[in-house]
This record gives structure tokens, C-alpha cells and sequence, in this order.
């Protein structure tokens, strides 16, 4: 017979799993700004991307190509690949 | 966004990147609208990696190569740099094969002028800032990409909306960014899009926000400001937390402080430097942010920098937010 631990036990586990722990903020203030910033702001290896000389738009690469005959290189994405994707 | 690391930070993909014009731009306004550009792209984006296809599909996203004429030359959509590279050698070779007339022609195709996009709403003589969202001290680990991602996003202001939190040139003088404007700011670019897009947030979403700037120092015409604020953000409502999952009842927000520091030329009625971070907690998940299996709460940053001038002009993600006609 299953005991009155056994029975509520999986109700409980279930409870703990759907409580998701808090994970701490860090502080932000004076002595921090200089860390915190670090590590939101993409360093140079992440940023790599950007040494191709992206133009923002289809239509200026149209222009720019004609000018120069070269070839379109055509990055296209869901959410602007230069902004949010 | 992985495609950024593992297929354009590729030094063979660059080398040959080199001999492009190459052009990044938002896909489902190209699939959609009836502008010069957009017929343009349609003209191509059926060939190659989409054509043949016996079932329809959605988007046409990928990496295509063509001609200024509009030729399709190749295409593929992978997050393989060695895919790209033989993609780019082959398009090359064809560009190569054909006569100047035909592959370039001897005008451009289209008018950029005559296209109606956000773009046309630049703001020159403004602020124009990039806005860099990533988790932070995180304790939860993810595996993957998404463990480590950041994404990235465009704030544009006018010279006027500039002018009218900036405090008078008196040490201790203050300027609050006005209500309205820091609203639109918040909606617009306090979303967690780190892992993927989101939705902004609705007017009512914004339970509280300011945005202090104070003069701290004069040098010449220069004017140091001390940026400081806070933002909350709840929301409540109905929506799926998984591409293309059922939508159900959920709560979403981010509560965060504002930190930074400015530099504004009043000569020239410009910023020369400004760096501005939020970092806060957020909780929730929306359909495409990634977030379906890390609810939170947990940490987020937020970080506010002075793109540089000669950046490509990418409007706001979302853009609607902010109503300019």
C-alpha cells in the first residue's frame, strides 16, 4: 500500500520541477559597469562577420554592383541578418 | 545568427566575399511587398535551393549570388562555411564566363530612391545606437548555440527626441527622457531577442521606466552625462512559447537598471559616445525567442552603444513601434 509520502511525492516533484529557481542578478553599479558591459557586448572573434563589408540593403547592392561589375552576395533572413534574426 | 560565427567570421568565405558586393537584408518583406527590390529578389529566389520542390514552402531565406541584372548564378542556405565557399567558387566562375553588358548591364536595375522602407527614416542628424542583448551570469547551463548566443538590434532617435533629455550645460543639471519617448524605447528594444525574434510590447506592458541624464562634467562643448534609470515590463496573455506550438496562458517581463555614460557635443547638438547597459531579470518565452526550455528567471544584459558612422543603415527590428511615416 502506497503511504501518504508516496502518494504526494510525485505531486511534490512535480510542483518543484514547474518552480524554477531564481538565478541572482548581478549588481550594476560603478565598481561593475566595466565587467557587465564586457560581457554583453560581442568581442572581436564574435564580430568577425563584420569584416565583410555588408551593405544594408538589396537595392544598394544593386547600384554598387552595376557601378563596379562584380557579382551580388545576397544574405537574406527572417529579421534583418544586420539586426535581429 | 549562428551563421554569423560559423559561415561569415570563415577567412575562406571572407576572401572570397571580397569579390561581391555583398548585401544582407530582411527576407519575408523581399518574398512579399511589390517594391523594385522586392520583384527583383523574386525574380531569382525560385531557383536553386528552392526550386524543384514538390511541397510548398514558407520563406525563402538563404545565400544567393546573382548578377546586378538580376541573374541567378547559385544559391544555398546551410550554416556550412565549406558549402558557402564552393557555392561562391561556382557563382564566381559563371559571373566570370559571361559579357559585361549582359551581367552588369549599363545602368542599375533598380532606383533605391524610388523604394519606401524604414531606411528612408535614417536619422542623419540624430542618435543612432546598436543595442547588443546576451545573457549574464547565467547558473543554468544550455547546450549549443544557444548557451552562448547575443543578438543584436538598431535604437534611432531624432535630433529633436535627442534634444529633449539632454540637460542644460550646468554641472548637476538633469534632463528626464520624455515619457513618450522612453516608452517607445522600451517597447522597441527591452525585449529578450537574444536567442531569436520576439514581439515589442504593448504600451500597457510597461509597468514603470525612467531615464536620467546628468550633466557630471564640461570640457569645451563638450557635456559628460550620467545616464541612470530603471525599466519593468509585465505582461500577461496568450500566446505559443514554441515555433508553431499551441499558444496558451502566459506571463512574460524583464525588470532591470540603467547605467552608463554619454558624451554630447553641443556645438554640433550631437552624441560622440554613449554607452547605456540594463541589467535585470527577465522571465517568459514567445513563440521564436528560443526560450522554450529556460523560462527563467534568470539575468539578462542589455547594452547601448554609438554605432559607428559608416555602419550599414538598419532600421529597428521593430520598426512599428515607432509610428514614423
Amino acid at each position: 500500500m502506497a503511504t501518504l509520502a508516496m502518494r504526494v511525492l510525485p505531486f511534490a516533484l512535480a510542483i518543484g520541477a514547474s518552480m524554477a529557481q531564481a538565478e541572482p542578478v548581478p549588481v550594476l553599479d560603478d565598481s561593475t559597469f566595466r565587467t557587465l558591459w564586457q560581457q554583453v557586448v560581442p568581442n572581436d572573434d564574435e564580430l568577425a562577420w563584420r569584416r565583410i563589408a555588408w551593405l544594408g540593403t538589396l537595392a544598394e547592392g544593386v547600384v554598387a554592383a552595376q557601378t563596379a561589375d562584380r557579382p551580388i552576395l545576397l544574405w537574406a533572413m527572417n529579421g534583418h541578418p544586420l539586426a535581429c534574426t | 545568427m549562428a551563421t554569423r560565427r560559423s559561415v561569415w567570421s570563415d577567412e575562406a568565405v571572407q576572401e572570397l566575399a571580397a569579390k561581391f558586393v555583398a548585401v544582407a537584408d530582411e527576407v519575408s518583406r523581399l518574398q512579399r511587398e511589390q517594391e523594385a527590390d522586392c520583384k527583383f529578389f523574386r525574380g531569382f529566389c525560385e531557383q536553386g535551393h528552392y526550386g524543384g520542390r514538390t511541397k510548398p514552402s514558407n520563406t525563402r531565406q538563404g545565400i544567393y549570388a546573382v548578377t546586378a541584372r538580376g541573374a541567378f548564378l547559385a544559391s544555398v542556405n546551410t550554416r556550412d562555411a565549406d558549402e558557402v565557399v564552393k557555392m561562391l567558387r561556382k557563382a564566381l566562375a559563371k559571373f566570370e564566363a559571361l559579357p559585361r553588358a549582359e551581367r552588369s548591364g549599363t545602368a542599375p536595375a533598380i532606383d533605391p530612391g524610388a523604394i519606401a522602407r524604414f531606411e528612408r527614416h535614417f536619422p542623419t542628424d540624430g542618435l543612432v545606437l546598436r543595442a547588443y542583448t546576451r545573457d549574464v551570469a547565467r547558473t543554468k547551463e544550455t547546450p549549443g548555440w544557444r548557451g552562448s548566443a547575443w543578438n543584436q538590434d538598431h535604437a534611432w532617435f531624432r535630433r529633436d527626441e535627442v534634444l529633449s533629455f539632454v540637460p542644460q550645460a550646468e554641472l548637476g543639471a538633469r534632463g528626464e527622457m520624455p515619457a513618450a519617448l522612453l516608452q517607445r524605447f522600451v517597447r522597441a528594444h527591452f525585449t529578450d531577442n537574444v536567442r531569436g525574434q520576439t514581439f515589442s510590447h504593448l504600451p500597457e506592458n510597461v509597468a514603470a521606466a525612467t531615464l536620467t541624464a546628468t550633466c557630471d562634467a564640461l570640457d569645451g562643448d563638450y557635456q559628460l552625462l550620467l545616464l541612470e534609470g530603471s525599466v519593468r515590463i509585465e505582461r500577461h496573455g496568450t500566446w505559443a512559447t514554441r515555433g508553431y506550438g499551441p499558444p496558451s496562458e502566459q506571463d512574460l517581463g524583464y525588470a532591470c537598471k540603467l547605467l552608463g555614460a554619454a558624451r554630447f557635443d553641443r556645438a554640433r547638438g550631437v552624441f560622440t559616445a554613449f554607452q547605456l547597459l540594463a541589467i535585470g531579470e527577465r522571465h517568459g518565452a514567445t513563440e521564436f525567442n528560443g526560450r522554450q526550455d529556460d523560462f527563467g528567471p534568470a539575468p539578462m544584459g542589455i547594452a547601448f552603444e554609438l554605432a559607428p558612422a559608416d555602419a550599414p543603415r538598419v532600421a529597428p527590428s521593430l520598426q512599428w513601434v515607432y509610428g514614423w511615416k
